[in-house]
C-alpha cells in the first residue's frame, strides 16, 4: 500500500487510527499495540503476502537473539551470540539482495555459466535488517530493556518507517510507545501530522513524479542526448530523488505524529551542504547515523591515525554504496563519496577556506555527477550521461529533447524554487494555528486530493532499495 | 485558534472546495459520463487516448452504432461524411490493438453496437500492452476532477475561442471522433517524403508482435460472439513503397488473414485495382497518411462496403 494512493488515505489510516485511540480510551492498551502491528504487518503484506514470513521470522530471531544477549552474563558467550545474530541478518539479506549478483560476478571471472536464482527482493528487508542489527548490537552493550514481542514488533514493524526508513533507533521509539500522555489522542499532533504529510504527498506526486518524466525519458535514451539534455537529465533526477524520498519522509513523520509518535528526520536541505561532509549530515540522516555508529566506529573511526581514518571512511561508503543496490555502479556511488569525503577532510588540513557559494556549487555537482552512478542501470549508460554533460565525443549542440511535456515544465520550476526555500522541519517548527497555516493546509490538502486524482500511484524510490 | 477549531476549519473548507469542484465538473460532464443525455455533442479538446477512452463509457455506446478502431492511418477519417450510419472514429493516434480493446470492450459492453471497422496496418500490432497510463480505469474518477480535467477546460477555451487558432485550430477532434491532424501539421511534401522513402530503399517493418497478434484474434472473436459485423481493411500503402517491399507486406497480410472468417468482410486497398490511387502523391499527406483525396476513397469503399452488408437503420435495403 502506498502512501499516496486512496486506500491508504481514505482507508487503511482512519480506520487504523480509530481503532487505535478507540482502544487506548477505554484503556486496552496492549490491545491497542497489537492492533497496530497487526495493521503494520497487514500494510507490508498488501504488496505480496508472500513476504510477511520473511519479516515475521526475522523479528522473531532476533527478538529471541535480543533476549539472549541481555540474559547472558558470559561476555564471550554474548560475543558469539551477537557474531550469530548479525551473520544471520546479514546471511539474509545477502541471500536476497546480492545472490543474483555474486553469480554474475562469479561467472565473469570464471567464464562459468551458473543460472541466476532470479530471487524477488523482500519489500524493506534492507531497513529492518540494519534496524535489528543496530537493536542487536545495542542489546549486547546492555542498552536495550526487556521488551515483549509486540513491543519488539512494533518498533520493527511500525508502518509508517517500516518501507523505507527512517531507520530508527529502538532508543527513541519505544519509550513512546509507553508514555502514557501519547495514549490520547492529541488534536494539536493530529494537525502537525496532516500538515507534514501532506506537504511529503505534495513533494511527492507534484514535484518528484514530474522531475521523473524528464528524467527517465532522458535515461531511457541516453545515446542520443545533447548537452543540454545531459544535464537536464541528470539534475532531474537529483530533484526526483530528494522531493521523492524527502517526500516519502515527511508522510512517514506526518503519519507516526497522527499516533503520537515522533520519528526522526531524514532530510534537513541536503542540496544547501557546503561540503560532502556537510551532505552526509543533511541527506538520509538515520542511514549515515547508522553508518556511524555501527560500521565506521567499530572499524576504529579516526582512532587509529590518519590512514586508518580515511580508509574506515572509504570502507564505510563502500558499504553505504551496496546497501543501497546490488551492482557495481552503486559501488562506484559509494566509493565516489568516500573519495569525496577523503578529499574533503584533507582539504580541511590545509586550513584552506572555500567562498560559500563556491563551496555549494561544488558540492551540488559532485553529488549531481555521483547521481549519475546510482541512477543509470549500466555503465554504459552513466558513461553517455556524463559524455553528454560534459560535451566529450559530441557535437555542441544546445538542442533540448528530454522536456517531452511542456506542461511539466512549470512544476519542475517550482521545485527547483522549493530547494531553496524552508526545508519540512523548519515549517513544521514554525507551524502554529493561524489563518496563514490554515490556508496553507487547505491548499496542500485540495491540491493533493487534485493530484492524487490525477495520476495512477507511483512506487517511491527507496522500495527498490 | 486552538488546534481543534483549525481542524474543524481546515476539514470543513477542503472538504467544501472539492465539493463544489466535483459538483461543478459533475454537471458540465465534458465526457458524457454522469447523464443521460443522446442529444449532446462531444468533442475532443486534448489528450485523445484519455478522452476517447472516457467518451467510450456512455457518449459513444449511446449514440453510434458503429466505430472504427486503428492507429493515426485511421483517425483522419471523417465518418461524419457517411450519412447512412453514425460511425464515431474511435482510432487513436499512435494507439495499438491492446489500448483500443478498452474502448472496444467498453463500448461493446455498453452499447448496441452492429459494426466495428478495423484498420489493418502493422503499426497496430507491431508491439502490445499500454503505452501510457492515459487509457485506465481509474480516468473515469479523474472526470470528476483531475490535472487532465483543468487541461481538458484550458484548451476547450483556447479552441472553442480561437485564442490562438495556428497552433490549437477549433475543431481538431470532431462530435464523430474525426482528428483532422492535418490541421495541426506542417505541409508535408508527399511526393519528396515518398520518394525519399524508396530511395532508401526503406522497407516499412511488417513485424507482428505475437502477443498483439493474439489480443487483436480475440479481439474480432469477442466481437463476432456478439453478433457485431466485422469489417476490416488493409489501409493503402503507397504503392512506390509496396512496390519494394511487397513479399513482406503480403506475408503480414497473409498473417493477418488468417485472424478472420468467412463471416468477416476484409478489403485489401493494396489490391491492384486500386493501384491509380496508391500510387498517386495526393492520395498522401506524407508517406503514409491519408490527404482529403485519400480519406475520400477509404470512406467511399468502407460506404460501399456496409451498404453491402449491414442495413441502414433509416434506409431499407430496397430504397439504397
Amino acid at each position: 500500500m502506498l502512501f499516496n494512493s486512496p486506500e491508504f488515505l481514505f482507508c487503511f489510516l482512519p480506520i487504523v487510527l480509530i481503532g487505535y485511540f478507540s482502544l487506548n480510551h477505554f484503556n486496552q492498551i496492549d490491545l491497542a499495540k497489537g492492533w497496530l502491528f497487526l495493521a503494520s504487518l497487514f500494510f507490508y503484506s498488501w504488496w505480496n503476502p508472500m513476504y510477511l514470513p520473511i519479516i515475521l521470522g526475522s523479528m522473531l530471531f532476533n527478538f529471541f537473539v535480543g533476549k539472549a544477549l541481555n540474559k547472558q552474563k558470559d561476555s564471550n558467550s554474548k560475543r558469539w551470540i551477537l557474531i550469530a545474530g548479525i551473520t544471520f541478518n546479514l546471511s539474509l539479506l545477502i541471500f536476497f539482495k546480492y545472490t543474483d549478483f555474486l553469480i554474475e560476478n562469479i561467472n565473469s571471472l570464471t567464464a562459468g555459466h551458473i543460472s541466476l536464482l532470479h530471487i524477488t527482493l523482500p519489500l524493506a528487508i534492507s531497513f529492518f535488517t540494519f534496524q535489528q542489527i543496530a537493536y542487536l548490537v545495542d542489546s549486547y552493550q546492555g542498552l536495550t530493556g526487556t521488551y515483549n514481542f509486540f513491543n519488539y514488533g512494533l518498533f520493527v514493524a511500525f508502518f509508517p518507517q517500516l518501507i523505507a526508513g527512517p531507520i530508527v533507533h529502538h532508543s527513541e521509539m519505544m519509550p513512546q510507545f509507553y508514555t502514557e500522555e501519547n495514549k490520547n489522542f492529541s488534536y494539536e499532533n493530529f494537525v502537525k501530522g496532516l500538515y507534514v504529510f501532506f506537504m511529503g504527498l505534495g513533494k511527492k506526486i507534484i514535484i518528484a513524479d514530474t522531475f521523473a518524466i524528464f528524467a527517465n525519458h532522458g535515461y531511457g535514451n541516453t545515446a542520443s542526448l545533447t548537452m543540454l539534455d545531459g544535464w537536464i537529465t541528470s539534475l532531474s533526477y537529483a530533484g526526483q530523488l530528494y522531493f521523492d524520498f524527502s517526500g516519502y519522509t515527511d508522510m512517514a513523520i506526518g503519519a507516526a505524529l497522527m499516533f503520537n509518535i515522533k520519528i526522526p528526520i531524514n532530510f534537513n536541505s541536503p542540496y544547501k551542504a557546503l561540503s560532502i561532509q556537510d551532505f552526509w549530515r543533511r541527506w538520509h540522516i538515520t542511514l549515515s547515523r547508522f553508518l556511524r555508529d555501527y560500521i565506521y566506529i567499530p572499524l576504529g573511526g579516526n582512532r587509529n591515525g590518519e590512514f586508518k581514518t580515511l580508509s574506515n571512511l572509504m570502507i564505510t561508503f563502500i558499504i553505504g554504496g551496496i546497501w543501497h543496490g546490488a551492482g557495481w555502479t552503486f559501488v562506484f556511488w559509494g566509493f565516489l563519496h568516500g573519495a569525496g569525503l577523503i578529499i574533503h577532510r584533507l582539504w580541511q588540513k590545509t586550513g584552506l577556506k572555500m567562498p560559500n557559494i563556491i563551496a555549494l556549487i561544488l558540492t551540488f555537482n559532485f553529488v549531481n555527477v555521483a547521481w549519475v552512478f546510482f541512477r543509470a542501470t549500466t555503465w554504459t549508460d552513466a558513461i553517455n550521461v556524463l559524455s553528454a554533460m560534459f560535451g566529450i565525443g559530441k557535437v555542441w549542440d544546445l538542442q533540448v529533447t528530454v522536456l517531452i511535456d511542456i506542461y511539466a515544465i512549470p512544476m519542475a520550476l517550482c521545485g527547483i524554487v522549493l530547494l531553496f526555500y524552508k526545508n519540512t522541519n523548519q515549517l513544521l517548527q514554525e507551524f502554529s494555528f493561524n489563518t496563514k497555516h490554515l490556508a496553507s493546509a487547505i491548499s496542500l490538502i485540495t491540491l493533493g486530493m487534485l493530484f492524487i486524482n490525477s495520476t495512477t500511484a507511483n512506487d517511491f524510490l527507496y522500495f527498490d532499495f | 485558534m486552538e488546534a481543534k477549531k483549525f481542524l474543524l476549519k481546515v476539514s470543513i473548507i477542503s472538504l467544501s472546495t472539492i465539493a463544489v469542484f466535483v459538483t461543478f465538473n459533475y454537471f458540465l460532464d465534458i465526457y458524457g459520463l454522469f447523464r443521460p443525455d443522446d442529444q449532446r455533442e462531444l468533442k475532443v479538446y486534448t489528450n485523445e487516448r484519455t478522452s476517447k477512452y472516457l467518451l467510450s463509457y456512455h457518449y459513444i455506446p449511446d449514440n453510434f452504432e458503429g466505430i472504427i478502431i486503428g492507429p493515426s492511418l485511421s483517425a483522419n477519417l471523417n465518418t461524419k461524411t457517411i450519412k447512412e450510419y453514425k460511425i464515431y472514429n474511435a482510432s487513436i493516434m499512435g494507439a495499438n490493438i491492446s489500448e483500443l480493446r478498452y474502448l472496444v470492450d467498453n463500448i461493446v459492453e455498453r452499447g448496441n453496437l452492429r459494426f466495428v471497422i478495423i484498420c489493418l496496418d502493422p503499426y497496430l500490432t507491431k508491439d502490445h500492452g499500454k503505452k501510457s497510463a492515459r487509457i485506465d480505469p481509474k480516468e473515469y474518477y479523474g472526470a470528476l476532477g483531475s490535472t487532465n480535467l483543468i487541461k481538458t477546460y484550458l484548451f476547450k477555451l483556447i479552441r472553442e475561442n480561437e485564442l490562438l487558432p495556428d497552433k490549437f485550430p477549433n475543431n481538431i477532434i470532431n462530435d464523430y471522433g474525426y482528428n483532422n491532424f492535418n490541421l495541426e501539421l506542417k505541409e508535408d511534401n508527399p511526393r519528396e517524403k515518398i520518394l525519399e522513402k524508396v530511395r532508401q530503399k526503406s522497407t516499412e517493418t511488417t513485424y507482428v508482435d505475437p502477443a498483439a497478434e493474439d489480443e487483436l484474434g480475440a479481439t474480432i472473436a469477442y466481437l463476432r460472439q456478439n453478433n457485431i459485423q466485422v469489417i476490416a481493411y488493409f489501409s493503402p500503402v503507397p504503392h512506390q513503397i509496396l512496390a519494394i517491399n511487397t513479399e513482406n507486406y503480403r506475408a503480414y497480410q497473409n498473417r493477418m488473414l488468417r485472424l478472420f472468417t468467412e463471416q468477416d468482410i476484409v478489403l485489401d486497398l493494396n489490391d491492384l485495382r486500386f493501384k491509380a490511387i496508391t500510387s498517386d502523391f495526393n492520395t498522401y499527406i506524407d508517406h503514409g497518411h491519408l490527404s482529403e483525396e485519400g480519406q475520400k476513397f477509404v470512406l467511399g469503399e468502407l460506404k460501399q462496403a456496409l451498404l453491402e452488408n449491414v442495413q441502414p437503420r433509416n434506409l431499407k435495403y430496397s430504397e439504397r
